[in-house]
């Protein structure tokens, strides 16, 4: 069977075994670093993101049949990485363990007031008391810094959806990345 | 470009995945943003602690991958959940008209023996913060404010609002669910002024935006509406509709905003 190719140049390459495999070599050699620096900025811990960014590209092959064929990778390989980052938040916060380094406040606090934020501590406060969706739409705006449309988009939920959702959220969410400035 | 794009613009920016239009547009405003500089030196930094590993890495992923299977869905979440609703509802409509035959002929019988003319006075009120103010046609408002909505109606009858912005993207307000899906109406039960539940937040798409109002006394498919308003003339003219500019069977009452940073 030869795979689809549609006018972006995109190619179905969910059919064949091989395919697949080349799919997702592909998709880590354009993708991977831009992964990494998603993963860095949730976990801040270098380590943890390079892992993170591998177990990305393995359940991206695992479920490369729940990419709909035509969209942009970027998106669905965000929200991969996204809910891989929050499950070793949560395991982390399970065990009590912490981040080995804090690299970015030192590194680029300059450059990006929201790089000098302990975004993992934020996330874990989070994890427990928000539903996953909430979860994903706080990573999608606080983090990836997606707006609205992005974000109705990546997620697969309305505008209005994600307008609502974020006003609710922002109550609870906004006081603890003032808190985290400050302490930053 | 005037606006700050989001970081994840950014990003897409940095790996090629946006136009060639957006690339243009892109590159002539982060020459004069510091801002976006400083997301890009970011972004590069970041992609630069993993340039030198990424060969090393692909290669251990290829090898992870010649031992994993894929995971087979027959249909995606969202077709299953689809199809499951869908088989659920036909399973609903099918009992009720066995069980409620005769109620059904009774409401098409009222519908023929009817002319309709709906009337519908629409204001808003917009909350910033602690203020609250009566929005006034052309007002400025901001992404964040929130509009309450008061209708009055000349009787019972359906009730829609919704938005629709200068790129003719609709924002369906009452009821806010999806008009392909679901083209109903909100019920109006009696005649008068009523007050709408809840609060809209308005969202950050920015520019001139059109709040319209559409009552009817019968029931109207809301997407058949939308799709009036977005061919009209009065609203590619970005004004209210004049006398004769609307259907008589549905009436509509129009409010001019701009939202802006």
């Amino acid at each position: 069977m030869v795979p689809k190719t549609d006018a972006r140049g995109i190619t179905d390459n969910r059919t064949n075994a091989d395919e697949r495999v080349r799919t997702i070599e592909m998709l880590h050699r354009r993708y991977a670093g831009i992964i990494y620096d998603l993963c860095v900025r949730i976990l801040m811990d270098r380590q943890e993101a390079e892992d993170a960014v591998q177990e990305t590209y393995l359940n991206a092959f695992r479920f490369l049949s729940s990419y709909r064929y035509g969209d942009s990778y970027l998106p669905w390989l965000y929200q991969i990485a996204t809910n891989v980052c929050l499950k070793l938040i949560r395991t982390r916060k399970r065990k009590g363990t912490t981040p080995t380094d804090n690299i970015d406040r030192m590194a680029t606090e300059q450059d990006d007031p929201l790089s000098a934020i302990d975004t993992r501590r934020i996330l874990e406060a989070l994890v427990g008391g928000l539903d996953k969706r909430s979860i994903e739409i706080v990573v999608a705006h606080y983090i990836w810094g997606m707006d609205q449309g992005q974000i109705a988009q990546t997620i697969g939920i309305s505008r209005r959806a994600v307008v609502k959702r974020l006003s609710a959220l922002k109550r609870r969410v906004d006081p603890l990345f003032v808190k985290e400035l400050r302490h930053g | 470009m005037a606006e700050c794009p989001s970081r994840f613009t950014l990003v897409q920016y940095k790996s090629g995945d946006l136009s060639e239009v957006e690339t243009r547009a892109l590159d002539e405003h982060v020459v004069g943003c510091a801002a976006c500089q400083a997301k890009m030196r970011q972004i590069e930094a970041n992609l630069a602690q993993y340039g030198p590993k990424q060969e090393a890495f692909s290669a251990q992923l290829i090898s992870r991958l010649s031992t994993e299977k894929p995971s087979f869905t027959l249909f995606p979440k969202r077709v299953f959940w689809a199809l499951s609703f869908a088989g659920a509802a036909v399973t609903v409509v099918a009992m009720l008209i066995s069980i409620y035959p005769g109620k059904e002929q009774t409401v098409q019988q009222q519908q023929t023996k009817v002319r309709f003319k709906g009337r519908v006075v629409m204001r808003a009120v917009a909350q910033r913060g602690t203020d609250q103010f009566v929005v006034e046609p052309n007002a400025k408002l901001f992404p964040g404010d929130a509009l309450r909505f008061i209708v009055t109606t000349s009787s019972e009858g359906y009730l829609s609002i919704f938005s629709i912005d200068s790129r003719h993207v609709i924002a369906p307000f009452y009821p806010d669910s999806d008009p392909i899906s679901d083209p109903k109406p909100m019920v109006v039960k009696s005649a008068g002024r009523h007050e709408l539940p809840g609060s809209i937040v308005l969202d950050d798409a920015i520019g001139a935006e059109c709040i319209v109002t559409a009552f009817s006394r019968k029931p109207f498919d809301r997407g058949a509406v939308h799709e009036r308003v977005r061919r009209s003339l009065w609203f590619s003219q970005s004004r209210v509709p004049g006398p004769g500019e609307t259907k008589p069977d549905v009436g509509l009452s129009v409010l001019w905003i701009n939202k802006s940073l």
